[in-house]
């Protein structure tokens, strides 16, 4: 077993707001080994950038964060003081964020917003400093580091803003980098460069990585593992193998049939009709029960249980208790099941 | 940048070309002039000698041409009204106490202005960040006037901390007689300080919740300096852009202030001017005035252009 270097149990995130009370994060338990990267997948709102935030002590003080455990190498972060906090952050776990633009301090130099991460942790001076940060922006394919350090992020392309927040997050080699959907905001050819950029670096500096997405099919590029998450819980966790070719829950079905696929390519796009909950009130029962149209009565009433499927694959769904009728998941899926069973004994052999 | 400066030098020249037209118009629409008070009771023939010397006799677009003309060469003539006064006489004698008051003003009003501004956008809605909401919005709706009578008839009259009227003069036209100074001071600083607290809390707060401020935490940047290098240098561009107009207004614009305070400056004397339709000196005070806001307008745009790096009013490469 891989060494954890993340470990999130029983995580619940509550922002007390003027409206009332938004349950954000009910009960997330996650868990990051060395050197590997887990995707968190679901739809805007179901809690993976908070789950992160909380991770990185990073929310309003609007939010009440409890949990079980969190933490990072060992370390509980949840007692842990803002300057030891301060010291984690940006030199062991860092973060990219979605929108590169928006990301960087609009009147600060390039350069220099790379070097405050050097200056707050390594105190480097001058050439030193220069020197580091002419290297990290030349290790994401950013030439003429000199002349960009010294330009303001307005100056640059989407595609150069992306890289220079990617060079910034790993300019002090962090161990853990989260990335909240860092190619949403971009095209699709440089979402391409940017996901292949990320994985070279993960080879290069050793780097386990928490890649937060709502879109599948970039996870399929990237992922070991995979979390699938909604309103707030995760619902199905796996190996990215266990979770593309042997889903069990009826809405990671749903997201893999709303992932464009040539093979289908006459068909309609599938898409979930209906919207997440509003977490303004704790859900009763099954959170996805209004839009599953694999719900049972007992959805209704009562929160499925964790099943245990693998060493590594899990599921919170009715549909997998003994008691629950047979069902028969969309072809689609069926497919992808049979492929699986194709590839498991061909393991054997 | 030269370029620059020559387009702002005519825009200027139209700007008082028109602003000067319409005072003269306006005076000379409004009954009465500089010598109706001291000649009404003249003999119509030592009146109408009187009215002869003055040139005010002369047809309204006559007496236009002479003013516009003698203003091009930079002679804005001898009061009617105050004789002997003229307009170098004006910029020596009472511009300084202007300029001290307005200077003393702003030096006091924004630095306090801008510490409750940041107090309130750190400490949101908490008490704090309430008090200053409140002080800052009651400050901005009440006219500087009637802070100075008020302060006039407290610490002035009730508690007799301060003299009420008069401004230091001679040897201390620029420096002591502070005891003088300071109700007018106070009087026109607090609205500085309500209405900078209240602009650095509402850009700080723009600020606070953007995802550059985020990204610098992450990146594991210690809260003050997140606030010292992120959140303070970019809630300070609409703060010193909007210095110069302030300074400008803080040393054109105590009329009442000085009026109230019996100060002899800019403001006092361009009133005194206006009542007496004395054309020479409100045409040159209008110059002047003019010509210091349209100053500070073009310092506006060069400061915008040195702290907000996104912003090039004009092609760098011309400077």
């Amino acid at each position: 077993m891989a060494e954890e270097i993340i470990r999130i149990r029983d995580l619940h995130v509550t922002f007390t707001e003027t409206s009332g009370h938004v349950y954000a994060v009910r009960g997330v338990d996650l868990t990051l080994n060395h050197g590997e990267t887990l995707a968190i997948v679901g739809e805007s709102g179901s809690g993976k950038s908070v789950t992160t935030k909380a991770l990185l002590g990073l929310l309003p003080t609007n939010a009440r964060v409890t949990a079980e455990t969190l933490s990072y190498q060992g370390q509980e972060l949840q007692q842990l003081r803002r300057r030891d906090y301060d010291q984690l952050r940006g030199r062991e776990l860092a973060l990219i964020f979605q929108d590169p633009l928006s990301a960087l301090n609009p009147t600060m130099r390039i350069g220099k917003q790379l070097g405050e991460v050097l200056v707050v942790h390594e105190h480097l001076k001058k050439a030193a400093l220069q020197a580091r940060v002419a290297a990290a922006l030349t290790s994401v394919g950013l030439g003429d580091a000199p002349e960009l350090a010294r330009k303001y992020p307005h100056e640059l392309s989407g595609g150069q803003r992306q890289r220079v927040v990617i060079a910034m997050a790993l300019i002090a080699h962090p161990q853990v980098l989260v990335a909240d959907e860092p190619t949403t905001a971009l095209d699709v050819t440089l979402q391409a460069q940017v996901l292949a950029l990320i994985k070279a670096q993960k080879t290069q500096q050793d780097l386990s990585i928490l890649f937060i997405t709502h879109d599948l099919g970039v996870v399929a590029n990237i992922a070991d593992r995979v979390a699938i998450m909604y309103a707030g819980q995760i619902v199905e966790c796996g190996t990215a193998e266990e979770i593309f070719y042997h889903p069990q829950h009826p809405y990671t079905w749903a997201l893999l049939e709303a992932v464009p696929d040539d093979s289908r390519a006459d068909e309609t796009l599938f898409s979930l009709p209906g919207t997440p909950p509003d977490l303004h009130q704790e859900p009763v029962g099954d959170a996805f029960a209004p839009r599953n149209p694999y719900a049972l009565g007992i959805d209704f009433r009562e929160a499925p249980p964790r099943t245990q499927l693998t060493a590594t694959h899990w599921v919170r769904s009715w549909l997998l208790d003994p008691q629950a009728p047979a069902y028969e998941p969309p072809a689609a899926i069926q497919a992808r099941w049979h492929e699986y069973a194709k590839m498991k004994e061909a393991a054997h052999d | 940048m030269v370029k620059v400066i020559v387009r702002r030098l005519v825009e200027l020249a139209v700007a008082l070309f028109l602003i000067t037209s319409a005072t003269f118009f306006l005076l000379a629409a409004i009954p009465g002039d500089a010598l109706s008070a001291q000649t009404d009771n003249l003999p119509e023939a030592a009146r109408q000698r009187v009215y002869a010397q003055s040139g005010l006799n002369k047809p309204v677009l006559e007496r236009y041409a002479t003013t516009m003309t003698s203003m091009l060469h930079g002679n804005f003539g001898e009061s009617i009204a105050d004789p002997g006064m003229t307009m170098s006489k004006v910029v020596h004698e009472k511009l300084p106490v202007s300029l001290r008051l307005g200077l003393q003003q702003v030096l006091l009003g924004i630095p306090l202005g801008l510490f409750f501004g940041i107090l309130a956008a750190i400490y949101k809605n908490t008490w704090i960040d309430h008090t200053v909401t409140v002080l800052s919005l009651l400050l901005m709706s009440v006219p500087s006037l009637v802070l100075g009578l008020l302060l006039q008839s407290y610490f002035g009259g009730k508690l007799g901390w301060f003299p009420i009227l008069g401004w230091p003069e001679g040897s201390q036209l620029w420096f002591g007689g502070w005891a003088l100074t300071i109700l007018p001071t106070v009087a026109g600083a607090l609205t500085h300080v309500a209405t900078y607290a209240r602009l650095l809390k509402n850009s700080m707060l723009d600020i606070l919740g953007s995802d550059y401020v985020q990204t610098a935490r992450a990146k594991g940047v210690p809260e003050y300096r997140v606030v010292t290098h992120h959140i303070v240098r970019n809630a300070a561009i609409p703060v010193i852009t909007r210095l110069p107009m302030t300074v400008a207004f803080s040393i054109t614009g105590s009329v009442f202030i000085e009026s109230i305070f019996v100060i002899p400056g800019i403001g006092q004397y361009f009133v005194q001017a206006l009542n007496n339709r004395d054309v020479p000196i409100v045409m040159g005070e209008t110059v002047m005035l003019a010509a210091l806001y349209i100053g500070s307008l073009f310092l506006t745009d060069l400061l915008y252009m040195a702290v907000d790096p996104r912003i090039k009013l004009y092609d760098r490469k011309e400077g």
